[in-house]
């Protein structure tokens, strides 16, 4: 996947999970500094990119543990980083359960939604980095209409002057983050997706990709703030609702449908980001060129988990056990390999290729 | 199996498996089984609540294809709260009740006070009730409200959405949705201001109107609820402006004046409003200044700022608009409503819900109203 392939890929995949539970909760952990802490963490997670930049022209964390420590060290971290993506992935994939059983369709039926939701990801992540890049690249010039259209269109009262002043109460709400860190860290694929040689000067632009996502998720906390001001705490799916409130809603019936097929494509394209990457892992793990039996096994386990997890108070609840290893995983392990990769300064680099 | 015949036979596969999985969101509920709710009335006797959702009626296959032919049916339900008065209407019709288009909902006499927090709520919270649905008073039954035909359509929960959104650009309503409803109940004070709707005694009876199946009544949106944790206030016509006038965005609309054999129309053009909160003095002192903007009219021509009202008459208008201002602002502070947000500009101190009352009621209003020409 070319650099700019993977720029129009990135700002889809982050605001993609970010937009729906996640504004309602964090409203009720942190208050109205939520778009504030939302913004922090994405701030930080930009630094992370900087270091996962780093590590991928090195050829990606694999090779560069291979090289430093050998081959078993670098397949028990590939290893526990794909365990720690799966099981990431498929609490994330709540968010638009959630949204779809509640909000969307009237049953319970989770496996209905689950089935072509993984099923379709799993596909798009099975075709090669470059497919995906592609499909990115097409499909937001084809997002930006409708996108355009909502916000020309859009109709609710909004009061940014709620959201001043900031730190009204200090930074001491902002511990509420421990909980959702799990919801951050989205760049970990990229440690194993490998970019176009030809791109590697061009790192800014994937930079610029991060603050884009940043600025969409920004928006999106700071108008729900904005819109519902005390009583955001209590609405459950922010994006959905935010859509609702449509000029032409009233006339013409829901149009909010299409800002939600825009959200729904970008929860796709975020999962199969993750299903990519870890076929590459695997790949690197074992040196196997197919990747079917991979994407197969992956999917089964996203669609089981995703299933079993259950409802939303479920969902707070492994995040919140989930600290940890997000600690680990999504700080950690990116800059250990940044500094990794430092000792590999002298040795020639490794060529990477699309794959 | 050659690799490209597998690699279709597999994709083929695929396919099957989503539409199939698909397919069974949707036998479950087929459309025909949805009552799709335009409005509901709600009211309560006692500890039960009664619930009528007003529904469309398509005509049977060859007459659904005339224009007109489409009716309206109300379905019943109650129970001792809303989801079980919900259930109570799907399972006596045997339709499926789903609120993705309804546009208002009525709340009865019996629901006004802290009945009406936990329906609402749930309706916002639990539903698929649009945001922008909106929310009236009923004087009396909601359910009787709902029954009447009104204006140029037939359905009341139309109706009364087209009637408040453009009762409220004349600053003749408070236009309250679910959305605003939710965000005043969470303030400090929890107050919000709901529009009360009426029976008119005028009866509509307008020729080439969508098909009726009786008389059309006019609804009255010029009143309104102000209620929050403290009580409830009902405002008049005047002071429904008057709270507009502080309060709301309004876009359209028009003062007429007399001045002996003149009269002139004033069409609104412009406002600005600011509120402040003097502590300066011994005394807390709530500003107002509200400045607005006319366009004066004079049989049917705009006549410009050297129009001949008189300073007398602008003085008698600005003085009525200051004194319906602090009529409405001094009745709800001692009812512990804020009614035009104040308690955001109190110190942090004074912010939690028991003190912010005692604060209210000791407060006292100066408001400046400067009615321009131009």
């Amino acid at each position: 996947m070319n650099v700019r392939q993977c720029f129009f890929l990135l700002l889809l995949v982050l605001p993609a999970f970010k937009i729906t539970m996640l504004p309602g909760y964090l409203s009720a952990e942190i208050g109205k500094d939520a778009w504030l802490a939302v913004g922090l963490m994405m701030l930080v997670d930009l630094a992370i990119l900087a270091c996962i930049l780093v590590v991928n022209r090195k050829g990606g964390i694999a090779k560069v543990l291979e090289r430093l420590f050998g081959k078993t060290v670098s397949t028990i971290v590939c290893a526990l980083i794909v365990i720690f993506m799966t099981a990431k992935v498929a609490l994330q994939l709540q968010d638009p359960l959630h949204y779809m059983i509640n909000m969307l369709f009237d049953h319970n039926n989770k496996v209905a939604i689950v089935l072509p939701l993984v099923l379709t990801a799993g596909y798009v992540g099975y075709k090669s980095a470059r497919s995906m890049g592609r499909l990115a690249e097409v499909a937001t010039v084809f997002l930006l209409v409708p996108t355009l259209l909502s916000f020309t269109l859009f109709t609710a009262p909004t009061n940014y002057g709620y959201l001043l002043p900031v730190l009204e109460d200090g930074v001491t709400p902002f511990a509420g983050l421990s909980k959702v860190l799990v919801w951050f860290g989205d760049y970990l694929p990229l440690l194993f997706v490998r970019l176009d040689e030809r791109s590697e000067q061009k790192s800014p632009l994937l930079m610029l990709a991060g603050v884009g996502g940043t600025a969409i998720t920004l928006a999106v906390f700071a108008t729900f703030s904005a819109v519902y001001q005390g009583a955001s705490p209590y609405i459950p799916d922010a994006f959905p609702k935010l859509a609702r409130f449509n000029l032409l809603g009233s006339e013409v019936g829901r149009l909010d449908m299409i800002a939600i097929l825009c959200w729904l494509f970008a929860v796709i394209m975020h999962v199969s980001l993750i299903v990519n990457a870890i076929s590459r892992a695997t790949s690197d793990m074992w040196k196997k060129k197919g990747k079917a039996p991979v994407v197969i096994v992956t999917g089964v386990i996203f669609f089981f988990l995703s299933v079993l997890i259950g409802g939303e108070e479920n969902v707070y609840a492994l995040s919140d056990w989930l600290v940890a290893p997000v600690l680990v995983f999504h700080f950690g392990v990116p800059v250990l390999s940044l500094i990794c990769s430092t000792f590999l300064k002298g040795k020639k680099d490794e060529k990477t290729c699309a794959p | 199996m050659k690799k490209p015949a597998l690699r279709s036979l597999i994709t083929t596969v695929l396919v099957i498996v989503v539409v199939l999985a698909l397919n069974t969101i949707s036998p479950s509920l087929p459309l025909v089984s949805r009552a799709i709710v335009v409005g509901i009335a709600i009211d309560k006797e006692g500890d039960v609540m009664h619930l009528s959702a007003q529904i469309i009626q398509s005509g049977s296959s060859g007459e659904s294809s005339k224009p007109g032919n489409s009716t309206y049916a109300i379905l019943k339900g109650e129970g001792e709260s809303l989801s079980t008065a919900i259930y109570d209407v799907s399972s006596t019709s045997g339709y499926y009740v789903s609120l993705a288009h309804c546009s208002a909902v009525i709340l009865g006499e019996g629901m006004r006070g802290e009945d009406c927090f936990m329906p609402l709520n749930y309706l916002v919270k639990n539903t698929k009730l649009a945001d922008d649905a909106v929310i009236v008073f009923s004087e009396g039954k909601a359910s009787e409200l709902m029954e009447k035909e009104v204006g140029l359509s037939f359905l009341s929960a139309f109706g009364l959405k087209k009637l408040e959104g453009a009762n409220s650009d004349y600053s003749r309503a408070v236009a309250c949705t679910a959305r605003d409803f939710m965000v005043g109940d969470k303030t400090v004070t929890g107050t919000k201001a709901v529009p009360l709707c009426r029976v008119g005694e005028k009866i509509v009876e307008p020729e080439g109107a969508e098909q009726s199946t009786g008389k059309k009544v006019e609804f009255k949106l010029d009143e309104a609820v102000i209620l929050g944790k403290g009580g409830e206030l009902v405002l008049n016509e005047e002071q429904t402006l008057a709270y507009n006038l502080v309060k709301k965005n309004f876009n359209l609309g028009n003062v007429t004046l007399r001045d002996g054999n003149d009269v002139t129309d004033l069409v609104y053009s412009n406002k600005s409003v600011d509120v402040q909160v003097d502590n300066s003095g011994d005394k807390r002192v709530v500003k107002v200044n509200v400045d607005v903007t006319f366009l004066p009219f004079s049989e049917g021509r705009p006549v410009g700022k050297e129009s001949e009202v008189s300073k007398n008459a602008i003085d008698k208008l600005e003085n009525k608009y200051e004194s319906l201002i602090n009529e409405v602002f001094l009745s709800a502070c001692q009812k512990g409503l804020d009614v035009y947000s104040v308690a955001d500009k109190l110190d942090e101190a004074e912010k939690s819900s028991d003190k912010v009352m005692e604060v209210l009621k000791s407060l006292e209003i100066t408001t400046e109203v400067n009615v321009k020409l131009t």
